[in-house]
C-alpha cells in the first residue's frame, strides 16, 4: 500500500512538532521548579547569617581550599611532593632527585589535578 | 515383528523435523547462530540478543509448534483472539501475548526507571531540546520508508528504530504491524538491538564529521546539584505533562516515571529491588525469546528485511546527526558554552550514547568530562522517543 506524499509529510511535521512541544513544556515546567527551589535554598542559606556568630567558627576553614594557598605556602607543597617522592624511592629502591616543580602548562580544565585524576579513574571503564 | 519395527522407525523419521526442514529454515537457523555469536563473543546487547537469537532458533525448527503466527491474526476490530491463543497456543505463543498486548515493554521501562538518574536533566533542562532533536531520525526515516513503498504501519515500525530504544521499538511495532505486513516485531527488534550495540561504531564518524576541533574541545560548566524534592517532583510532572499531551505515550512514560519515583522517594527499596532485578530479568527473558520466535523464515528472507536493515542504520545516522547539529545550534546560541558532542546522546541508547560523547570529547581533550552533561540529553532521549512513539501510534492507522 503506497502512501500519499502529503500524508507522509503530515506525519513527519506533526511528529516533530509534538515531540518538541512536549519537551519544551517540560523544560518550562522544570526550569520553574528549579528556580523555585534555588530561591528557597538561598533563603535557607541566608537565614542562619542573622542569628549571631555561630557560622563564624566554620569560616576560617574556607580559605584553605582557595588557590591562594599555592602562592603563600609553596614550600609546604614542595615538602609534600618531596615526601611522596621519598616514599617512592623507599619502595622501589632507586634514588630520586627533585630538580624543579612547575605548574602543568596547558591545563584548560578548572579542575585541580586530584579531582581530574579521580574523575579519570571513575570514568575510565566507559 | 521386524516389520513393525521398521514401520515404526519409518514413521518416526517421517514425522521428525529432519523430514520437514527446508532450505529456508536452515538459513534461518544459521542466521540465529550468527546472532548468538554476536551476543556471546562480541557482547552485542547479550541480555536481549541471546534470548532473541535462541527464540529464532526454536521457531525455525519445523513442527516444534512453539510459535504459531496464524493464532495472532488481527480481526476487523484490530484485536487478536486471545482465547484461541490460550486454547491452541504453544509455549512461545503464550509468552508472545505479553508482547502483542503490550505488557512487557512498559514493565521493562519500569525497571529502567528505577535505574535512571534524571538529575543531569533536571540540572540542565535545556538538554530536553537535544533529546527532541535526535528524534528527527525517526521521522525522516518514515519518509525514506514511504519512498520505498512500504505501508504506513511498516514505515512507522521501521522509523521507530531511530529512537534507539528497544522496548519502545517493540511496543510500537507490535501495536502497529498487521498480519498483512511483510515484516514482524522480531525483525524490528533484531535490527534495533543490533544497531544499539553498534552505537560506538556508527556515531563517532558522524559526530566528528559535523563538528570542528574547537567545538569538540569545549569544556562545559559543572552541573548544579539537584535537591531530592526536585528529583521526586520530576517523575510526577513528566507523567502528567506527557500523558496529557500524548495519551498513547502514557503506558511507557508512566511506567518509566513510576520506577523513577520509587527510586527517588527512597521509601520503596524493596519494590525498587524487584523492579530492577527480578521483574526486569523475567520480563527480559520472556520478551527476548518470544520476540525472537516471530522471526520465522518467510518473515525474514524477503526484501523487506533488507529494507529494515538499511533504513534502520539510516534512522540511527540521521538521529545522531540531528542531535549534533542541534548541539551546534546551542553552541552558537550560548556563545560556546555547550559542547555539540553531547547532542548525539539524544538518541536514547542509555548509557552507551553518552559514553560515546564522553569518549569522542576525551579524544580532543583528555581532561574534559562530558559524561554527566551527555546523560542529560541521553535520558531526555528516552522520554523523547516515548513521545515520538505515542505520536506514531496515534496518527498511523
Amino acid at each position: 500500500m503506497q502512501m500519499e506524499l502529503s500524508y507522509v509529510f503530515a506525519v513527519v511535521i506533526t511528529g516533530l512538532v509534538v515531540v518538541f512541544l512536549g519537551l519544551i513544556l517540560l523544560i518550562a515546567f522544570i526550569s520553574i521548579i528549579g528556580r523555585f527551589f534555588s530561591t528557597i535554598d538561598k533563603k535557607k542559606k541566608a537565614a542562619p547569617k542573622v542569628p549571631e556568630a555561630a557560622p563564624k567558627a566554620a569560616a576560617p576553614i574556607k580559605p584553605a581550599a582557595a588557590p591562594s594557598v599555592r602562592n603563600t605556602d609553596d614550600d609546604e607543597i614542595i615538602a609534600v611532593i618531596s615526601a611522596a617522592v621519598a616514599m617512592m624511592s623507599e619502595t622501589d629502591g632507586k634514588a630520586y632527585r627533585i630538580k624543579s616543580v612547575k605548574a602543568a602548562a596547558g591545563n584548560s580544565s578548572s579542575r585541580n589535578a586530584w579531582a581530574a585524576a579521580g574523575l579519570r579513574e571513575s570514568t575510565n571503564p566507559f | 515383528m521386524l516389520d513393525t519395527f521398521f514401520n515404526a522407525i519409518k514413521n518416526l523419521a517421517e514425522t521428525s523435523g529432519f523430514a520437514a526442514i527446508g532450505i529456508k529454515e536452515i538459513i534461518m537457523i544459521l542466521i540465529s547462530f550468527v546472532f548468538m555469536y554476536l551476543a556471546i563473543a562480541k557482547k552485542f546487547e547479550p541480555l536481549l540478543l541471546l534470548p532473541i537469537s535462541f527464540g529464532m532458533l526454536l521457531t525455525n525448527l519445523p513442527l516444534s509448534g512453539l510459535y504459531n503466527p496464524n493464532l495472532f491474526i488481527i480481526d476487523a476490530e484490530g484485536h487478536i483472539d486471545v482465547l484461541n491463543v490460550l486454547k491452541n497456543g504453544g509455549l512461545l505463543d503464550l509468552l508472545y501475548l505479553g508482547v502483542k498486548l503490550q505488557v512487557y515493554p512498559p514493565l521493562i521501562f519500569l525497571g529502567i526507571g528505577t535505574m535512571t538518574d534524571f538529575s543531569p536533566l533536571i540540572a540542565n533542562p535545556k538538554s530536553f531540546l537535544l533529546g527532541a532533536a535526535a528524534q528527527a531520525g525517526i521521522f525522516f526515516t518514515f519518509i525514506g520508508a514511504a519512498l520505498l513503498g512500504m505501508s504506513p504501519t511498516e514505515a512507522g515500525s521501521i522509523a521507530i528504530i531511530g529512537g534507539a530504544d528497544g522496548p519502545t521499538a517493540i511496543y510500537v511495532s507490535s501495536k502497529l504491524l498487521k498480519s498483512t505486513d511483510t515484516i514482524d516485531t522480531g525483525t524490528i527488534a533484531l535490527a534495533a538491538y543490533t544497531y544499539m550495540a553498534l552505537v560506538p561504531i556508527i556515531q563517532p564518524p558522524i559526530m566528528k564529521l559535523l563538528t570542528t576541533k574547537k567545538e569538540r574541545g569545549v569544556v562545559m560548566e559543572q552541573l548544579r546539584t539537584v535537591s531530592q524534592t526536585e528529583k521526586i517532583i520530576f517523575p510526577i510532572a513528566v507523567t502528567i505533562v506527557i500523558s496529557l499531551l500524548v495519551p498513547s505515550a502514557a503506558p511507557l512514560v508512566g511506567m518509566l516515571m513510576l520506577g523513577n519515583l520509587l527510586k527517588e522517594s527512597g521509601v520503596c527499596n524493596r519494590l525498587v529491588d524487584t523492579a530492577q532485578n527480578a521483574l526486569m530479568n523475567i520480563v527480559t527473558i520472556f520478551l527476548g525469546v518470544s520476540v525472537g520466535a516471530t522471526t520465522q523464515a518467510d518473515k525474514i528472507l524477503n526484501l523487506s528485511f533488507a529494507k529494515v536493515i538499511i533504513l534502520g542504520v539510516i534512522a540511527f545516522g540521521i538521529g545522531t546527526a540531528a542531535g549534533v547539529l542541534f548541539g551546534k545550534l546551542m553552541y552558537v546560541a550560548t556563545k560556546g558554552k555547550v559542547n555539540p558532542l553531547i547532542g548525539s546522546a539524544g538518541v536514547s541508547a542509555v548509557p552507551m550514547a553518552a559514553r560515546v560523547s564522553q569518549k569522542v570529547g576525551a579524544q580532543e581533550n583528555p581532561t574534559n568530562f562530558l559524561l554527566m552533561h551527555a546523560m542529560g540529553p541521553n535520558v531526555a532521549g528516552v522520554i523523547g522517543s516515548a513521545v515520538a512513539a505515542g505520536v506514531l501510534l496515534s496518527i498511523i492507522k
